[in-house]
C-alpha cells in the first residue's frame, strides 16, 4: 500500500511520527552501545555483562514495532499487486480502501487482545533487569494505535480523492 | 468426540520428558474418559516462557516446564534455583510430595495454572573445553555460561567460575569458537545437544537440581468432567514416579555415552563448593525470606 | 481450522494486501474462530517472534550497511571492479556482478544491494548503449548473491529457527555465492556477445592498485566481521554491533563523511528496513504457529516421506516446491512458515541442517528474482523504468543459471559444506 502523492498527514500524525521517529533513533543508539558494551566486557575486560543481551533484545523489541508502524505510513510492507493493476482505477481505489480498513480493524483487535496480556505481565519481571515485562509488551499495541491512526488517514483521504485524481 | 488436550514441551522427541508424556498419554487414553492426549514436543509451540503465559491466558493447554522460567512470574519458585538445595532423590520426592509442593501448588493455582506432576531433571553439572574442574580453583577465570538468571550469576560465580549469562540456542557456537569455555547442564542435555563435540570435561559439581513441572492452563482443566479431571489426577501421580524413575536411569546411562564419546568425567570436591555457597543463600533470604527455604532444608 | 487459515491468507495477497498484514489478518480471523484458541495468542506469538538476540544482526548488518554506503563506498567498489573486470566483453555487466559479490561481504540484505548498487549500475549501462532489460536482469540477479556470501540477514533468520550454528552457514555460503557469480559473469558474456555489446579497452579503465587503495577499507570489513566470528572473540550477533563501529569509525575519522544529521537519517532507515523484514516474522511465527498446532507439520512430514526415502530426491521436490511458492511469495515467510515444518524431514533423512538452510536459502532468494513477485526485479525494474513483463526476456537465462547453481549445489553438498568443514564447524 503506497502512499498516493500529494497525501499531507494530519498536524497529529505528524507530530506523533516525529515523537516516534526520534525515539527510534534514541533505542537504536543505547541497542547499538549496550551491544557493543557486551563484546568489550566480555573480551577486553573479563567481566561478563549479566544484563546487556536483555537490554538490546527490549531495545530491539521496541525498534520493530515502532518502526513497523512507520514503514506502514512509507509504504515499505509490501503486497502482490498483480490483480490489482489488471483491474480499473475504480475497483483498485475500492480495494485499497478495503485493505486499509482491514488494517485498521486488526490494529485494532490486536490492541484490544493485548489488554489481558499487559495486564498479566505486570507481575512478570525480566530475569537479568528486573523490570516489568510488561513495559516490553506495551511497544505492540502503542505500535497498532499508531497503524489505527495511519489507515484513519489514508482511508479518509482515499474516499475524499477523485478516482481520476489518484495516478497510482 | 474426544476432547484433545495438546501439551507442550521444549525438548526433541527422544528427550525422557516426552517419552514420559507419551506414557501418561497410553494411560489417559486407556482410562476411556473421552480425553485424549497429544504431545507436541520440540518447542513447535514456543518456549517455556510462553508455555507459562499461554497457561495463564489459555492458549496452552498443558505444558513441561522448569522452575526457573516459572520464578518470572511466581517469584517464589527461585528456590529451586539455590545450589545445593536437594540433597538426594528421596529427599526431592519428600520435598515436591509435602507441605512445600502443596503451598507451590496453591501459588500456581492462583495465577491459573494447575501442577499436575513434579519431574526431577538430576543435577546439574559444569561442563568446559579446558581442564577437569575439582575444586573452585580449577573454575578461575573460566568464561562458563548460564541462564539469565542473577541467583545462577552469583552461584557460579561463588563456585570460582566467571558467569556469562547467553541464550541457550547460542551456546554451541559460542564454545565452538571459543567466546565461552563452558557451561553447566545435566548428563542428558549436554549428550543431547552435543556439547561433548565442542568441551572434553564433565566434571560432577552437582550444584543445581531444580525440578521441572507438568501443568494445566485451569481454564483447560475446569471445562473438563469430574471422570476426566480424576483419572488425570490419578495418572499424572503415577506419571510423576515414572518420570523420576526413568531420569535416574537416563542420566547413568548418559554419564556413560558422554564417556564413550570421549569426554573425560571427573567426580568434584562438592564439600568445597557447596561451603562457598553461605553470601548465595544470604543474599536470597534477604530478598525471599527463609521460610520456604528452612521447610525444605527440614524435609527428610 | 487451516482451511480458514490459508483461504483467509490468498484471498487477502489477491487484493494486494501486504504479506505481512496478511499473514496477520489471516491468523486473527482463525484464532477468532476457534473454540479453544483465544485471541490474545496473536500477541504472545508476536513478542515472542522478535523476542530474541540472534535476530539482533538484522539490525546491526542493516546498520553497517547504511553506514558504509553513506561514506561512498559503493563508488569506490565499483571503481575497483571496474579496474578488475571492466575490459572483459559486456563489461558494465560484469563489473555489476563484481560489484555485487564484494557488496555481498558487507551488506546482509539482498534489496540493499539492489538498490544502492543499481542506482549507480543500471543508469550507467543504460547511458552507454546496453539495452534496459539486460541492465535490470544483470542487477536483480547478480544482488540475489547478496545473502549468500556472508553476511546475512536471511541465514540468521534460518539459524535462529533451526538452532544452527550460524557462523557454519555464513562460512557455508561461500562457494555457492562466488559459483552464482560466475555463473552470471558466464551468461552476460554470452548475451554480450549475441547482442554485440562494447566493452572499453583496458587503457580507459582506472588501475587496478589505485583503485584497491580506494577500496580497502571498505573491503577490510568482511575480514573483520568473518575474522572475528571464527577466532571466537564475538558471536555472529555481536559481529554486526562490530561491523558498525567499525563503518563508525572510518565515516567519521577516515571519510569524514558522516554527521549528527546523517546518523539520525540512516539509523530511522534502518529501524524502518529492519522492522519491514521483523514485522513479517512477527506475523509469520504467529501463523506458523497455528500450522503447529493444526498438526501441519506431521502432514507435511507424512506426503514427503511417503514419496521418497532418498534424500537428492526428497531435497529436489522440496527445492522445486519452494521455487513455485517463491514465484509468488517473498522470501522470509516462506523461511518461517516452512523451516519448522520441513527440519524434521530433512533430519529424518540424515540431511544436514546447515547443508538444508544453504539449499533453502538459494531457493528462496532465486524467488526474490523470479517474476510475478520478485522484490529484487521490482527495485531494479523501478530504478531501470521499465515494467516486469518487458524486463522477462532478459530476466530468463540469468534465472536459469542461477537454478542451475542451485541444482549443482543440491547434486553435489561438498560444493557447500568443504568450507565449514575446513573451519572444523
Ligand atoms: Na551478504
Ligand atoms: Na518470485
Amino acid at each position: 500500500m503506497m502512499r498516493p502523492t500529494g497525501q499531507k498527514n494530519s498536524v497529529i500524525l505528524t507530530a506523533l511520527l516525529a515523537v516516534v521517529k526520534a525515539s527510534i533513533i534514541g533505542i537504536s543508539v543505547v541497542m547499538v552501545v549496550v551491544t557493543l558494551a557486551q563484546v568489550i566486557f566480555r573480551y577486553v575486560l573479563a567481566e561478563p555483562l549479566p544484563w546487556s543481551e536483555e537490554l538490546a533484545r527490549y531495545c530491539f523489541v521496541w525498534i520493530v514495532f515502532l518502526g513497523g508502524a512507520v514503514g506502514l505510513e512509507r509504504g515499505f510492507h509490501l503486497g502482490v499487486d498483480l490483480l490489482v493493476n489488471a483491474m480499473p482505477p475504480g475497483i483498485r481505489r475500492g480495494l485499497e480502501a478495503l485493505t486499509t480498513m482491514f488494517i485498521g480493524v486488526f490494529a485494532a483487535t490486536v490492541i484490544w487482545a493485548s489488554v489481558p496480556v499487559i495486564n498479566m505481565n505486570m507481575m512478570q519481571r525480566s530475569p537479568a533487569l528486573g523490570v516489568q515485562m510488561s513495559w516490553i509488551y506495551l511497544a505492540i499495541p502503542v505500535s497498532m494505535v499508531l497503524i489505527v491512526l495511519i489507515c484513519l488517514e489514508r482511508l479518509i483521504h482515499i474516499l475524499r480523492t477523485p478516482a481520476a485524481e489518484e495516478g497510482v | 468426540a474426544d476432547t484433545t488436550i495438546r501439551v507442550a514441551s521444549v525438548t526433541g522427541p527422544t528427550h525422557h520428558h516426552n517419552v514420559s508424556l507419551r506414557w501418561f498419554a497410553d494411560q489417559i487414553a486407556a482410562a476411556d474418559v473421552g480425553l485424549k492426549i497429544e504431545v507436541l514436543d520440540g518447542a513447535q509451540l514456543g518456549g517455556e516462557r510462553d508455555y507459562i503465559e499461554g497457561m495463564m491466558l489459555g492458549s496452552i493447554q498443558m505444558a513441561q516446564v522448569s522452575t526457573a522460567p516459572l520464578s518470572g512470574f511466581i517469584p517464589q519458585f527461585d528456590l529451586f534455583s539455590l545450589p545445593y538445595l536437594i540433597r538426594d532423590t528421596d529427599h526431592f520426592k519428600n520435598v515436591v510430595n509435602g507441605p512445600v509442593g502443596e503451598e507451590f501448588s496453591a501459588l500456581a493455582e492462583e495465577r491459573g495454572i494447575k501442577i499436575l506432576a513434579w519431574f526431577d531433571n538430576g543435577y546439574r553439572n559444569v561442563f568446559n573445553k579446558v581442564r577437569p574442574i575439582n575444586t573452585p580453583d580449577d573454575l578461575d577465570g573460566l568464561k562458563i555460561r548460564v541462564m539469565e538468571s542473577p541467583l545462577m550469576v552469583n552461584t557460579v560465580n561463588a563456585m570460582g567460575g566467571s558467569a556469562t549469562p547467553m541464550s541457550y540456542s547460542e551456546l554451541y557456537t559460542a564454545l565452538e569458537q571459543g567466546v565461552l569455555d563452558g557451561g553447566e547442564n545435566a548428563a542428558g542435555n549436554v549428550l543431547n545437544d552435543k556439547f561433548y563435540e565442542v568441551s572434553g570435561y564433565y566434571s560432577l559439581t552437582q550444584h543445581f537440581r531444580p525440578p521441572g513441572v507438568v501443568a494445566i492452563s485451569m481454564a483447560t482443566w475446569n471445562g473438563l468432567d469430574e471422570a476426566q479431571q480424576a483419572a488425570i489426577t490419578e495418572q499424572a501421580a503415577a506419571l510423576q514416579e515414572y518420570e523420576i524413575e526413568l531420569t535416574g536411569q537416563v542420566g547413568a546411562e548418559a554419564l556413560e555415552e558422554l564417556k564413550a564419546k570421549g569426554m573425560e568425567i571427573n567426580e568434584a570436591d562438592v564439600a568445597s563448593f557447596r561451603d562457598r555457597m553461605g553470601p548465595v543463600y544470604e543474599d536470597f533470604k534477604e530478598k525471599n525470606g527463609a521460610e520456604l527455604l528452612e521447610a525444605v532444608q527440614n524435609t527428610e | 481450522m487451516l482451511t480458514i487459515l490459508f483461504l483467509t491468507f490468498f484471498v487477502l495477497l489477491l487484493i494486494n494486501m501486504p504479506i505481512a498484514f496478511a499473514l496477520g489478518i489471516a491468523t486473527a480471523v482463525t484464532l477468532l474462530t476457534d473454540p479453544v484458541l483465544p485471541i490474545n495468542s496473536i500477541v504472545t506469538r508476536a513478542f515472542v517472534g522478535v523476542d530474541s538476540f540472534t535476530l539482533l544482526a538484522i539490525p546491526f548488518f542493516i546498520i553497517a550497511g547504511e553506514l558504509m554506503n553513506a561514506c561512498g563506498i559503493t563508488e569506490r567498489i565499483v571503481a575497483f571492479a571496474r579496474s578488475l573486470v571492466g575490459f572483459i566483453r559486456g563489461g558494465l555487466a560484469h563489473v555489476s556482478i563484481v560489484s555485487s559479490m564484494f557488496f555481498a561481504g558487507i551488506s546482509g540484505s539482498a534489496t540493499a544491494d539492489a538498490s544502492a548498487l543499481g542506482s549507480m549500475i543500471i543508469p550507467a549501462m543504460k547511458k552507454n548503449g546496453f539495452d534496459a532489460d539486460y541492465a535490470v536482469a544483470v542487477n536483480a540477479s547478480s544482488s540475489a548473491i547478496g545473502p549468500i556470501i556472508p553476511p546475512s540477514i536471511m541465514m540468521v533468520i534460518y539459524g535462529s529457527i533451526a538452532n544452527v550454528s550460524i557462523a557454519s552457514l555464513f562460512l557455508a555460503g561461500f562457494v555457492p555465492g562466488i559459483a552464482m557469480g560466475l555463473g552470471l559473469m558466464g551468461v552476460a558474456y554470452y548475451i554480450a556477445k549475441k547482442r554485440n555489446y562494447p566493452a572499453p579497452p583496458r587503457s580507459e579503465l582506472p588501475p587496478i592498485l589505485g583503485s584497491l587503495k580506494e577500496a580497502a577499507l571498505a573491503l577490510l570489513m568482511p575480514i573483520i566481521i568473518l575474522g572475528g566470528i571464527f577466532s571466537g572473540v564475538f558471536t555472529a550477533t555481536e559481529a554486526g554491533v562490530v561491523a558498525v563501529a567499525y563503518a563508525a569509525i572510518i565515516g567519521t575519522f577516515v571519510y569524514k563523511t558522516l554527521s549528527f544529521k546523517l546518523v539520525g537519517t540512516l539509523l530511522i532507515d534502518a529501524a524502518v528496513t529492519t522492522a519491514a523484514a521483523m514485522f513479517l516474522i512477527a506475523m509469520a511465527t504467529s501463523f506458523a504457529w497455528l500450522l503447529a498446532w493444526a498438526g501441519f507439520g506431521a502432514a507435511v512430514l507424512g506426503v514427503l516421506g511417503g514419496i521418497s526415502s532418498n534424500p537428492t530426491v526428497a531435497l529436489m521436490l522440496i527445492v522445486l516446491f519452494i521455487l513455485i511458492l517463491g514465484l509468488f511469495i517473498e522470501g522470509i515467510p516462506i523461511l518461517i512458515i516452512f523451516t519448522p515444518v520441513l527440519l524434521p524431514v530433512i533430519q529424518g533423512l540424515g540431511i544436514d541442517p546447515v547443508f538444508f538452510g544453504v539449499i533453502m536459502v538459494l531457493s528462496v532468494v532465486i524467488g526474490s528474482v523470479t517474476p510475478p513477485v520478485g522484490i529484487l526485479t521490482y527495485i531494479s525494474c523501478a530504478i531501470g523504468g521499465i515494467t516486469i513483463s518487458q524486463a522477462m526476456r532478459g530476466l530468463v537465462p540469468f534465472c536459469a543459471v542461477l537454478v542451475f547453481v542451485l541444482f549443482l549445489c543440491v547434486l553435489f553438498p561438498p560444493l557447500v559444506m568443504t568450507v565449514p568443514a575446513i573451519f572444523g564447524n
